[in-house]
């Protein structure tokens, strides 16, 4: 059996579709518009709408996503913006759906139909009734009068997935199982979905290579399309920016090594003493680095007095050999792109967060440590707050504590939301005088 | 308790007493050539990456060698040896295994016992962790062949054969245990998780399972000191010691409705009682566990397979002198 997909999901096979040369590149260069805009849309079939005008939209979808599959798939960069950005679009396609059965059925296709069911379909199978037997609501009623839309009053609802599908939501203790389904709200595994999106449209387009391999003229109609995007990468950075977190990197704040984040303290300790770190820590921490106002030559720099790959090269060799991981966060090689450090968020998902990924005994030890000048009752209640919070994985707000701990200053919003920005706000705090902070007229949060 | 466990007494019972087709149907016929074994040998040297070609090798093995302390590990793409050692050959599976041991109840064993020793009264601590476990595996996570072994000293294992779950990573092994996770850095602070909401079969389970040997084994001004009232503490022990079936709902309708007083027994209830697991057992894909049946070397104890953990207690385990007998 068939299931039927939403039109506005790039996975769904397309069938057959026609399309010239020249609307295809108009359709791609619409798409890459439309994405460095950060303006996410989707498509809805009209009621006033024929079945021709409605495949005219379908058609400038599709086409314009395959072209920007097929360029990404012969370029690495261009690859993982690519991911990025339909990541993030498919989310959004995904939570506003209006449309129940049109979430059931994406999720279906990317999870497996056997390893999804609706709560109907459990309740048949088991001969059960889950929301009684278990006191369960799908609006809770407050929140149901806060949100009126059925797209919003839709993520309320429960779903079922097999469990070893969703391992975070599992770990996190976000749905309730029953026989090894977990009955959890699609508002609980849009980062988790997002993620198997992502996971399954990078395949895609590592597989479209053979396309463009098997067909020279293919390989030519790409071309337009990826040196567009490689022209947009290196006179805009791609996919958001830092202003969407309200601050930006200070120059200087690199110098002031006490004002990192406990990730990134961490990240460089582990690299000292080890002499590497896995290749997203790499990336994590040169990143950050970058953004806090670090010159690319001093970057190279440190990395050459702390990595292990350092043995036995000169500092000029280094830099060829090895700084071009480096210099590729600088946008200096490859694609030219000016990279981001990545969001709390995403750390947690994949990168290192120090609340997320480290044992809770090792940071009572590592806060008892750090600030041991502090008052032995401030740094228990500060631990003893901090353990509360991880343990209910809100890491963020675990990060914002242990920012009250290290700087005296609380964070309005309860959370840190990127490395950059508890670096900003600490160096706010201990290096910059009255006088500058009233001409800069910032607040401290 | 016991004559002396002679490298003789090992190797007559691996030769004449060892259970080899019970062990067998227990780890499953196939791919039994690309399965690890481990083994503490001589002066306590462990030794690793050992696999056999048939079971009477491995019968002949363990009866020459006199091994004190035999394991089995993980299935591989092909026999690990000193020369194809583990982290060099490709991983297939591996059961899902729980360790369960009396010294991880250490900060809140009451009895006095500390560390290998036991008694009734801490060993219960054990026996709710495994049924606890045991029926969250099954009724939440839907599994159903799940075995329960003897370690030989201080503890159990539970076996999770299931196929699904022998082909689990250990992103999806780790996520089972943090489901199962309240009681967090366990042998230092002990923080509690708050019970979450989602989790309603867990929180039930925690009040009809751990709450009810709380109650049990608390007395009176344990109550009081909670923030109950003395009538009342009085009444809800005679209530549990009562009631021939305890379940969530019965533990809602005893327990006073101040929000404050909940909260506190409940976190009493799970820093108390609440299953402690050692997790490294249960994440590591590669580690190797003490082989069903074997003996264990330090007690000469079995390592049998417990058919009721209620009526289970380790002393009455056999050994390996009653099977020599």
């Amino acid at each position: 059996m068939s299931i039927e997909l939403p039109d506005w999901y790039v996975l769904k096979e397309p069938g057959e579709i026609t399309v010239d040369v020249k609307n295809w590149i108009e359709y791609a260069d619409t798409r890459i518009d439309r994405f460095i805009k950060g303006d996410p849309w989707i498509i809805n079939r009209p009621t006033s709408f024929s079945d021709e005008e409605w495949e005219i939209v379908k058609v400038q979808e599709i086409g314009g996503h395959f072209l920007l599959r097929l360029s990404a798939s012969t370029n690495q960069r261009i690859s993982g913006w690519l991911v990025e950005v339909e990541g993030d679009l498919f989310e959004f396609r995904f939570m506003s759906s209006v449309n129940f059965d049109e979430k059931i059925n994406v999720l279906k296709d990317l999870y497996g139909e056997e390893n999804v069911k609706t709560i109907q379909e459990l309740n048949d199978f088991y001969q059960i009734n889950l929301y009684r037997q278990f006191n369960l609501a799908d609006v809770p009623s407050r929140r149901a009068r806060r949100y009126s839309g059925t797209a919003k009053r839709d993520l309320y609802k429960r779903v079922a997935i097999r469990f070893n599908k969703i391992p975070s939501v599992i770990s996190a203790k976000k749905a309730l199982l029953y026989k090894g389904w977990a009955v959890v709200r699609i508002s609980e595994i849009r980062l988790t979905v997002k993620r198997e999106f992502e996971k399954q449209i990078s395949d895609v387009i590592k597989k479209s290579a053979v396309f463009v391999d098997e067909d020279s003229n293919l390989a030519d109609t790409i071309k337009p399309v990826t040196q567009k995007i490689t022209e947009l990468a290196k006179s805009k950075r791609m996919g958001g920016s830092l202003s969407d977190f309200g601050f930006t990197g200070s120059k200087e704040v690199y110098t002031q090594v006490d004002c990192y984040p406990p990730c990134i303290l961490d990240l460089v300790t582990i690299l000292r003493d080890k002499g590497h770190l896995a290749h997203i820590e790499n990336w994590q921490l040169g990143t950050f680095l970058k953004e806090v106002g670090m010159p690319i030559d001093e970057q190279l720099k440190f990395w050459y007095q702390t990595s292990v790959d350092n043995v036995g090269l000169t500092f000029d060799e280094f830099v060829n050999r090895i700084g071009y991981q480096i210099r590729h966060i600088y946008g200096q090689t490859g694609g030219g792109i000016d990279y981001r450090s990545p969001k709390c968020k995403t750390c947690i998902d994949g990168y290192y967060c120090y609340f997320a990924h480290k044992k809770l005994e090792d940071i009572s030890e590592d806060i008892k440590i750090r600030f041991k000048d502090k008052k032995e009752e401030m740094i228990d209640s500060s631990i003893d707050d901090i353990s509360k919070i991880i343990v209910n994985n809100r890491f963020q707000s675990a990060c914002a504590r242990y920012f009250q701990l290290h700087t005296g200053w609380t964070i309005k919003s309860g959370r840190i939301n990127h490395m950059v920005q508890y670096s900003t706000l600490a160096y706010k705090r201990f290096h910059v005088t009255k006088d500058k902070e009233k001409q800069s007229g910032e607040k401290n949060e | 308790m016991n004559d002396e466990l002679t490298p003789e007494i090992i190797s007559e019972f691996y030769r004449t007493k060892f259970p080899l087709d019970k062990f067998m149907a227990f780890i499953g016929l196939s791919d039994f050539k690309n399965r690890e074994f481990g083994f503490v040998v001589g002066e306590d040297r462990f030794i690793r990456n050992i696999s056999f070609e048939n079971t009477k090798e491995l019968r002949e093995f363990m009866a020459t060698k006199s091994v004190k302390h035999a394991y089995v590990g993980a299935v591989y793409e092909q026999s690990p040896s000193r020369y194809s050692p583990i982290q060099k050959i490709k991983w297939k599976f591996r059961e899902f295994i729980y360790d369960i041991d009396i010294n991880d109840f250490d900060l809140v064993r009451t009895c006095g016992c500390q560390g290998y020793a036991y008694c009734t009264d801490c060993w219960s601590l054990v026996q709710d962790t495994v049924l606890f476990i045991d029926e969250t595996m099954r009724q939440d996570f839907g599994f159903t062949d799940i075995t329960w072994l003897f370690s030989g000293r201080r503890g159990v294992h539970g076996w999770i054969k299931d196929k699904i779950a022998n082909n689990f990573d250990q992103a999806q092994r780790v996520a089972i245990l943090n489901y199962l996770t309240m009681v967090h850095d366990q042998k230092r602070t002990q923080t509690i998780e708050e019970i979450p909401n989602e989790a309603k079969p867990l929180r039930d389970r925690i009040y009809t399972i751990i709450a009810k040997s709380y109650l049990l084994n608390s007395s009176e001004e344990n109550l009081v000191e909670i923030g109950i009232a003395k009538k009342k503490a009085k009444d809800i022990i005679q209530r549990v010691k009562t009631s021939s079936e305890f379940d969530a709902q019965t533990y809602n309708l005893i327990i006073p409705s101040n929000q404050t007083v909940r909260n506190k027994l409940s976190h009493e209830i799970i820093l108390k009682r609440y299953p402690r697991i050692d997790r490294k057992v249960t994440m590591d894909t590669r580690r190797v566990s003490r082989m069903p049946y074997s003996i264990h070397g330090n007690t000469g104890q079995l390592a049998v397979v417990i058919k009721d953990i209620k009526t289970f207690y380790p002393d009455s385990a056999p050994n390996v002198w009653d099977a020599l007998k």
